[in-house]
């Protein structure tokens, strides 16, 4: 199985004209067949790295580098086509074309790609969007458009690539972010590198395998999800009455970690 | 789209084929129809032409056909590059930069003395072709970002070229010397020539067909183009080159429509809309019938102008199209057809 590995050093992004969010000097590895949680407040930086990372921003200074096939490329100057192949990306808000049904826009992941309407129907089937195959994308709910946007990216994904998701979890209920958690980990166990932002500290503890912590730009811890997610480090960030408001019990995390 | 349901592939085929049929039958009734003059007043007779009326009826049919699909491609070429259902060839400011160009030339004529031959026939589509193509230009350079265009700002630009086109039309209406004003008046009323230049309506024509094979041929691109910059980078289709394919090939067909028929306002908004209702949201279908509808509203109401006479000849096709144009928009957009385009 080939397996594409996600790597950064040195990232940084200075403030631009435009004041993106700023990334200063993020060092990180993403490992194949695991999952990756990128976690952090609101305006840390997560969408700007996860941009880059899913070559949507060049990075100004340091690297980003996604090894295919044993060479390392930049995602953003990938060609269209192998970028297409290797790298999944579902962004943090997820657009579909007005006017068109559940099947057509989630075909559309395929675009690039070899047609195999087969991966389309097996996306349709795991988001369980059978019903709604013929129905017009806008007459959907929040939570559905997610699905679909969902299955897009995983009817575009090969096994083996990397995925890149943006807050994947924030519109689905519980019982569609089970869903999404046990795609993602079957995705995972065929050997997809999975880097996902997740805002739920608790979801995150529990699907992420590692994770990436990100406070202001700075990427101040990262590994197992165990070691990472203990309770000092959390509260320094989010403040003691906000991880009580969750009710997290993260030592259950750690001793499971 | 029935119930939230898109179109069957089937209903869509029949969809254009059906637009193709009004197309036939509105030209078919535009050579058959005619008016003459006898003791009674005017009448409309319907009968088989001489061959002479016949040719003219026939250059008629071929302008407001050939204008009509150029307006409703390039419609609905600026709705998708913009993601706008509002937006029209007219957006960026075109028929206002082409009024002007027209309007500078009859100024800088009349103050030369030459006066002869501009504001009608060649002396007018040259004026307007350029000042069309100048504001293109103009709104091409305003839109333009470090990442590529950027279609709020394209559309910014394009009010506020329109709104200086406007202003500066004012001025040289004001130089104008009374005499030449309804010469521009006239112009801004749209015209359906019966003798078109052979040259200028070929062009024309090679470019809607040259627009039209490209689009069908480009649909799944012009469909992903309609999600996020994001979404269509990651599916395969970088947006920077096909939004630049998208603006010039709007923005041509727009200026040659304006150019040999003046601003005719609404066509190139509502055909796309039509198109969508009864064809789908797809392109491969989208752009034929986006064509046609252009073409067959255009015929439809140079067909329908023809017995309208208030005194002072036959009903300008501007004022039509615009009279008509704008409560079916109203309707279109009151019954919700407009939904899922924010």
């Amino acid at each position: 199985m080939k397996r594409d590995a996600v790597v950064v050093e040195h990232a940084s992004f200075a403030p631009s004209r435009r004041a993106e969010v700023v990334l200063e000097d993020v060092d990180a590895a993403a490992t194949a067949g695991r999952i990756t949680v990128v976690v952090g407040a609101n305006a840390a930086g997560k969408t700007t790295l996860l941009r880059s990372l899913a070559g949507l921003l060049p990075v100004p200074t340091g690297r980003v580098t996604i090894e295919i096939d044993g060479r390392p490329w930049t995602p953003w100057s990938l060609p269209v086509r192998r970028r297409a192949a290797h790298l999944a990306v579902l962004p943090q808000r997820v657009r579909l074309a007005a006017g068109f049904g559940v099947e057509e826009s989630v075909a559309m992941g395929r675009h690039a790609l070899p047609r195999r309407p087969e991966r389309v129907a097996e996306a349709i089937e795991r988001w369980a969007l059978g019903d709604l195959r013929e129905r017009s994308v806008d007459t959907l709910s929040v939570g559905q458009q997610q699905r679909v946007g969902l299955a897009r990216t995983m009817a575009q994904h090969e096994a083996g690539g990397v995925l890149v998701l943006d807050e994947p979890f924030a519109p689905l209920d519980l019982r569609e972010t089970a869903r999404a958690v046990g795609v993602l980990r079957d995705a995972a166990a065929a050997g997809a590198t999975v880097i996902a932002s997740v805002h739920d500290l608790g979801l995150a503890s529990r699907f992420g395998d590692d994770v990436w912590l990100l406070e202001s730009g700075r990427l101040i811890a990262s590994g197992a999800a165990g070691e990472v997610l203990v309770p000092e480090r959390l509260e320094a960030i989010f403040g003691s009455d906000a991880i009580a408001l969750a009710g997290l019990d993260l030592r259950g995390v750690r001793s499971s970690g | 789209m029935r119930q939230g349901r898109i179109g069957s592939p089937r209903r869509r085929l029949t969809a254009l084929l059906g637009l193709a049929a009004v197309v036939a039958i509105a030209a078919g009734l535009r050579i058959l129809i005619g008016r003459s003059w006898d003791s009674q007043g005017w009448r409309i007779e319907f009968a088989w032409p001489a061959a002479e009326v016949a040719g003219f009826r026939l250059g008629a049919v071929a302008v407001a056909s050939t204008v009509g699909a150029a307006l409703g491609i390039s419609g609905l070429l600026l709705q998708t590059l913009l993601r706008n259902p509002l937006a029209s060839p007219f957006v960026l400011g075109l028929s206002s930069g082409a009024t002007l160009g027209l309007a500078a030339a009859m100024l800088a004529a009349s103050t030369v003395g030459v006066g002869v031959g501009v504001g009608s026939g060649l002396g007018s589509v040259v004026p307007a072709f350029v000042g069309a193509l100048a504001t293109l230009a103009v709104v091409a350079v305003a839109g333009r970002r470090r990442e590529g265009l950027d279609p709020l700002t394209l559309v910014l630009a394009g009010v506020v070229i329109s709104s200086l086109c406007g202003a500066l039309l004012m001025l040289v209406n004001h130089l104008l010397p009374p005499g030449t004003r309804g010469d521009l008046v006239a112009w801004t009323m749209g015209r359906i020539d019966e003798q078109p230049d052979p040259l200028l309506l070929g062009g024309t024509a090679a470019a809607v067909v040259a627009a039209f094979a490209l689009g069908v041929a480009g649909a799944d691109r012009l469909d992903v183009a309609l999600l996020g910059e994001d979404e269509a980078r990651s599916i395969g289709v970088p947006l920077g080159a096909l939004r630049w394919a998208m603006l010039l090939g709007a923005g041509l067909l727009a200026a040659c429509a304006v150019a040999i028929a003046g601003p005719i306002a609404f066509v190139g908004l509502v055909a796309p809309h039509l198109g969508r209702i009864l064809a789908g949201a797809g392109h491969r279908h989208l752009v034929p019938a986006s064509a046609l509808a252009g073409a067959g509203l255009l015929l439809v109401a140079d067909l329908a102008r023809q017995p309208i006479d208030l005194g002072a000849g036959r009903l300008p096709i501007g004022v039509l199209t615009a009279i008509v144009g704008g409560p079916v928009f109203l309707v279109l957009l009151r019954r919700g057809r407009l939904e899922g385009w924010s």
